[in-house]
């Protein structure tokens, strides 16, 4: 599956969940910041992604995507905040993003605001290509 | 110590529980399930319980990390009707990890919406309130 195609169905799911309009979905749509998705709304959106592709996705996924191979201990410090490690695994996802202005605010929750549609269909593509593999 | 929050519509969660069949096994547990079954409007159990997950999760700070399943926050009721955190799994060692002595919670809801609030008390501070 091309990720052309992916993005596609991410794309009609998006405006079937949140009611957006279609033109108003890209690659570099953030879920959280640019469309308003709720957590619900991405359960919702997972549910869809599986009913067209068959390939599960959880939200356990897109954390894994947005914390590497660091684990929680050495991903978030002792206030929730992500550590300079983190950071710097962060940035390497969000190239053109300058992290360093909120690294100090940077908790759970702003962390999945940075999360885009592109995250999405990258973690869908690897898992087509790998079960393709299998 | 930390505090979490949050406010979920009840017609998304029943709108879920129609159309996705495996919603309710991948959100909740089998006790939570059958708990939320045997209530005359089921879907703002079911809606009260996410909310109440969700808010412990941001009381905690750590979202839904790594090998971490909504299931692995659990919210039983004792026979008075009051809630209380179960957690299990990776999540809870991250909990043991984090001095995490209990996990206080409160929900409530209505027609249209659920909302939960929790707090994560820390075993200083529980030692501090038992002094």
């Amino acid at each position: 599956m091309e990720k052309e195609e992916i993005f596609e169905v991410v794309k009609e799911g998006l405006v079937e969940v949140l009611g957006v309009d279609e033109d108003n979905v890209t690659m570099d749509s953030s879920f959280y910041d640019d469309l308003g998705a709720e957590s619900l709304d991405m359960l919702d959106l997972f549910f869809r992604i599986e009913k067209e592709t068959n390939i599960r996705i959880s939200r356990s996924e897109v954390q894994k995507v947005l914390q590497g191979d660091l684990s929680e201990e050495e991903f978030f410090d002792e206030n929730g905040i992500v550590t300079p490690a983190g950071l710097e695994h962060v940035q390497k996802l969000l190239p053109d993003s300058n992290l360093t202005e909120i690294a100090e605010e940077l908790d759970q929750l702003k962390l999945f605001s940075l999360f885009t549609v592109r995250h999405l269909v990258d973690i869908v593509g690897d898992k087509a290509s790998k079960s393709r593999n299998e | 110590m930390g505090i979490g929050i949050d406010i979920v519509p009840i017609s998304k969660v029943e709108d879920l529980v129609s159309k996705h069949e495996n919603f309710l096994t991948i959100v909740f547990t089998a006790r939570e399930i059958t708990y939320c079954k045997g209530k005359k409007k089921s879907e703002e159990h079911f809606a009260a319980r996410f909310a109440a997950k969700e808010s412990v999760l941001k009381a905690l700070g750590i979202g839904l990390g790594k090998g971490i399943e909504w299931t692995d926050v659990e919210i039983l009721s004792s026979n008075s009707g009051k809630p209380r955190v179960c957690l299990h799994g990776e999540l809870n060692e991250i909990a043991c990890k984090k001095n995490v002595e209990k996990i206080v919670i409160s929900f409530s809801h209505c027609e249209t919406h659920a909302v939960a609030q929790a707090l994560v008390i820390p075993k200083t501070l529980n030692r501090r309130y038992k002094n």
